[in-house]
């Protein structure tokens, strides 16, 4: 007998409006997040994570079922993530200005660092290793970077890693070791510019 | 075990998967170099703060997925019912119009005919 998931999977096969509607607000902000995080930049993310569910809507028969619907949509995400950071290097965008808009426009609706500092100099503190951080993911290669979103910030397990990457898990443990070194290094780079 | 043999395994220690006699002696290469607990400290403070990256909530993505699959699929999804329906197109509005001032005239005509309306003058 049909599971709910799977008929509601045979009616976005169907290209169902409503399931199709349910689809993007259940996982939008998942899929948001991941690319804020891969991109640095919230508008950047909201452009592309529309572009997610619309090549989902496409190409929603290639899901074949043998992951989770949010693994699939993860690895559509990563990839198209992956495409527009290539995208924005070939067009040799700037990758300071947005991260310092962030840091300074989402400070006051998201907080820093998740805490309450008790002083202006511990809020200028905390924002500027937030904004510090953010480079330094930045400046890692494409992979590496989603590695580390997917493990460190979005808090995936691994095995939902192997299944958004296709790597073995040997290979995300020992990439994401690599990636996290590279992180690190950056990190401490851009800390101590005057 | 060596510094280099330990740094290879901050990220295990980090996450807690190692191997308790590994654990051992992670653990005691530190307590025997400053500079390697401090360097593994350094690391778990950046793998901390990248933990905890705040990240905007996003806003209601739906309406703009909704206007690209219609856009792209010229109308077939997303599209406006009534207008599809009647086979309208974006002229819809201005055909609804003139069929309203259609009816309306020919309501004044049948009035005016059954004297039921009287034009100020006559």
């Amino acid at each position: 007998m049909a599971t709910d998931e799977q008929r509601w999977i045979e009616r976005l096969r169907r290209r169902d409006e409503g399931a199709f509607n349910e689809l993007v607000r259940r996982h939008q902000e998942p899929i948001f997040r991941l690319l804020s995080s891969m991109l640095g930049d919230a508008a950047e993310a909201e452009d592309v994570a529309q572009e997610v569910f619309v090549s989902v809507f496409k190409s929603i028969d290639s899901f074949r079922g043998d992951a989770a619907l949010s693994t699939w949509l993860y690895r559509v995400a990563v990839n198209h993530g992956k495409n527009r950071i290539k995208y924005l290097a070939r067009r040799a965008r700037d990758a300071q200005r947005p991260l310092d808009e962030r840091t300074e426009g989402q400070q006051a609706s998201m907080g820093v660092m998740g805490s309450r500092p008790a002083s202006p100099d511990q809020v200028a503190e905390a924002l500027q290793a937030e904004g510090h951080v953010q480079r330094a993911l930045s400046c890692l290669e494409e992979e590496q970077r989603v590695l580390v979103v997917l493990r460190d910030v979005e808090n995936l397990s691994y095995d939902e890693i192997v299944g958004v990457t296709g790597l073995p898990i040997g290979t995300v443990k020992s990439r994401l070791h690599r990636a996290r070194l590279a992180l690190h290094k950056a990190f401490r780079a851009l800390s101590e510019e005057p | 075990m060596t510094a280099d043999e330990a740094r290879e395994l901050f990220s295990d220690a980090l996450e807690g998967e190692l191997e308790p006699a590994q654990q051992r002696a992670f653990e005691a290469a530190l307590a025997a170099d400053a500079e390697l607990r401090a360097e593994y400290q350094a690391f778990q403070e950046t793998m901390a703060l990248t933990r905890g990256l705040p990240v905007a909530p996003a806003g209601d993505l739906l309406p703009g997925v909704q206007r690209r699959l219609r856009a792209r699929s010229k109308g077939r999804f997303y599209g406006d019912r009534f207008a599809q329906r009647a086979g309208l197109g974006v002229l819809h509005p201005v055909l609804l119009a003139l069929l309203m001032l259609t009816l309306l005239a020919l309501a004044w005509v049948g009035l005016e005919a059954l004297g039921a309306v009287t034009l100020p003058g006559r």
